[in-house]
């Protein structure tokens, strides 16, 4: 499995989970979507990309044992440090 | 026993239960397939392939698991929109839903299939199931870009569970639950309207003494009927195919079963006689249909399986005079595909949406299959009557964009609420 990398943060642009790529990994700085940091993606969690298709609507992440599948919209709020 | 008291007790009571009962096998089974399918983590797999694809016309992958089930049953298809989280979701799914051919309607494709497309009735039956699929689709991008057009596309999380062996107990407890719900919400409804339609008949029945006189009155509002159905190939003579779209409304096996009888009726000069009433007789009946829906062996709940070789052929010769052509009755068949879902899905849809919302499937879905039936026949009879065909067609096509244009301003008015 890829170690914590995905695309470095340029000056003034926060990463968040959709610029990982399958197989990297990144922590949860903060998560502005409620129902996804009540489900377990919430500030602290390590996550791992498994799945991410620009022509797919949503990505597949996995935080610990559990997997989700993340539209996205939502995606796009859960910032990695 | 006064003869009201026993039409209502029988036609009333009893086949407003025995309709009640009918959806509870489907709806069991259906339900305990799909906890099943749940509970394994399958699922949450399936909707995420479909999500792709429903994305297009703002869905999103959860949304195939109603549509699946609508292949058997609009009314657990309804009630499996459940699962949606937004609500403008589960508004788009409920109205494409019934689109997908039910299993209640195969009876009357078989028939038509048999008396007109004898050696393609195969073809013919996939057809209209594609068509349906088609109408869905073309229906939710018209409707997502119109009706629903303020309401944002749904953004959703979903676990994946691992896939692990469902628990037997859970998904029972949440079968029972959707069958009480559709037991007390929808069964009350629609035994108060069966009950209000016996009660109607008896008195019209009453009313006329004379069985002759009733017939006639019956046929000459049989007649009215017809009028806007003529441009898809039904003549006024046909009335009992136009009479059958409405029985269709509380179970669209009834279609048949009502050609049957108004074919006979109208086919000798005299009604037939109604048999004496037998309460013990309707009762064992209604008893036997249901063991019989649990069983699985009245699935297709084909009327005419009862019926003699020689009885079941008389049908369908009556059904190749009554209509003109192969093309008037694949419109029929159209027809009876895309128009208004049977009483029972539209109070579960009234129940889970609206009755606002109930009004407006019922009147989209029934022009909708009165515009592709018309489009149809006109289009294949073009050749017989060019200057009828395009005069229809135009109508069609202002009709067509004039209700878009409709729909388009009211989605505006109504973006706050989706």
């Amino acid at each position: 499995m890829k170690s914590e990398t995905g695309t470095p943060a340029t000056a003034g642009k926060t990463r968040n989970l959709l610029d990982l790529q399958d197989g990297e990994t990144g922590r949860i700085r903060s998560n502005r979507d409620r129902k996804s940091a009540e489900m377990g993606l919430f500030a602290g969690v390590r996550v791992t990309m498994f799945r991410n298709r620009k022509s797919e609507h949503s990505v597949v992440v996995g935080a610990g044992d559990a997997r989700f599948l993340v539209s996205r919209p939502i995606a796009e709020h859960i910032e990695l440090a | 026993m006064p003869e009201i008291l026993g039409s209502l007790l029988c036609d009333g009571v009893g086949a407003g239960l025995t309709t009640v009962a009918t959806f509870m096998p489907p709806i069991f089974m259906i339900f305990l397939c799909l906890s099943l399918l749940e509970e394994s983590g399958y699922m949450a797999r399936a909707a995420f392939i479909m999500d792709r694809f429903l994305n297009r016309i703002g869905l999103p992958g959860k949304a195939f698991i109603p549509l699946l089930v609508g292949f058997g049953c609009t009314v657990p298809a309804l009630l499996a929109t459940r699962t949606l989280e937004q609500r403008r979701d589960r508004l788009l799914t409920m109205l494409i839903a019934p689109f997908m051919s039910c299993g209640a309607r195969m009876p009357v494709y078989a028939i038509f299939a048999m008396a007109f497309f004898p050696n393609q009735g195969n073809i013919v039956i996939f057809s209209l199931y594609l068509t349906g699929v088609v109408l869905a689709i073309l229906s939710g991008l018209m409707l997502h870009r119109t009706l629903f057009r303020g309401g944002a596309a749904s953004a959703f999380v979903m676990e994946l569970p691992p896939y692990h062996l469902p628990a037997l107990r859970g998904c029972l407890e949440h079968v029972w639950a959707n069958l009480q719900s559709f037991l007390v919400r929808a069964g009350q409804v629609i035994l108060t309207i069966a009950i209000l339609l016996s009660l109607a008949n008896a008195l019209f029945e009453k009313a006329y003494r004379n069985p002759e006189t009733a017939f006639a009155h019956r046929s000459a509002a049989g007649r009215v009927l017809t009028v806007p159905l003529r441009p898809m190939g039904v003549t006024g003579d046909n009335w009992p195919a136009a009479a059958a779209l409405l029985t269709g409304l509380m179970a669209k096996e009834a279609i048949v079963g009502t050609l049957e009888v108004l074919y006979f009726q109208t086919e000798k000069t005299a009604p037939d006689s109604r048999k004496p009433f037998d309460l013990r007789a309707e009762l064992r009946a209604a008893g036997s249909a249901l063991f019989a829906g649990f069983s699985g062996s009245a699935a297709t709940a084909d009327p005419d399986r009862s019926a003699d070789p020689a009885a079941r052929q008389g049908l369908l010769s009556t059904l190749r005079r009554n209509f003109a052509s192969p093309t008037a009755a694949y419109a029929y068949l159209l027809f009876v595909l895309i128009y208004s879902p049977c009483v029972a899905a539209l109070i579960v849809l009234a129940r889970e949406a609206g009755w606002r919302w109930m009004g407006f499937a019922v009147t989209y879905q029934s022009l909708l299959a009165w515009l592709t039936a018309t489009v149809f026949y006109q289009c294949a009879s073009f050749p017989a009557a060019p200057l009828r065909s395009v005069g229809w067609l135009a109508f069609v096509t202002a009709l067509t964009a004039a209700g878009i244009a409709l729909l388009a301003a009211y989605g505006k008015r109504i973006a706050h609420e989706v």
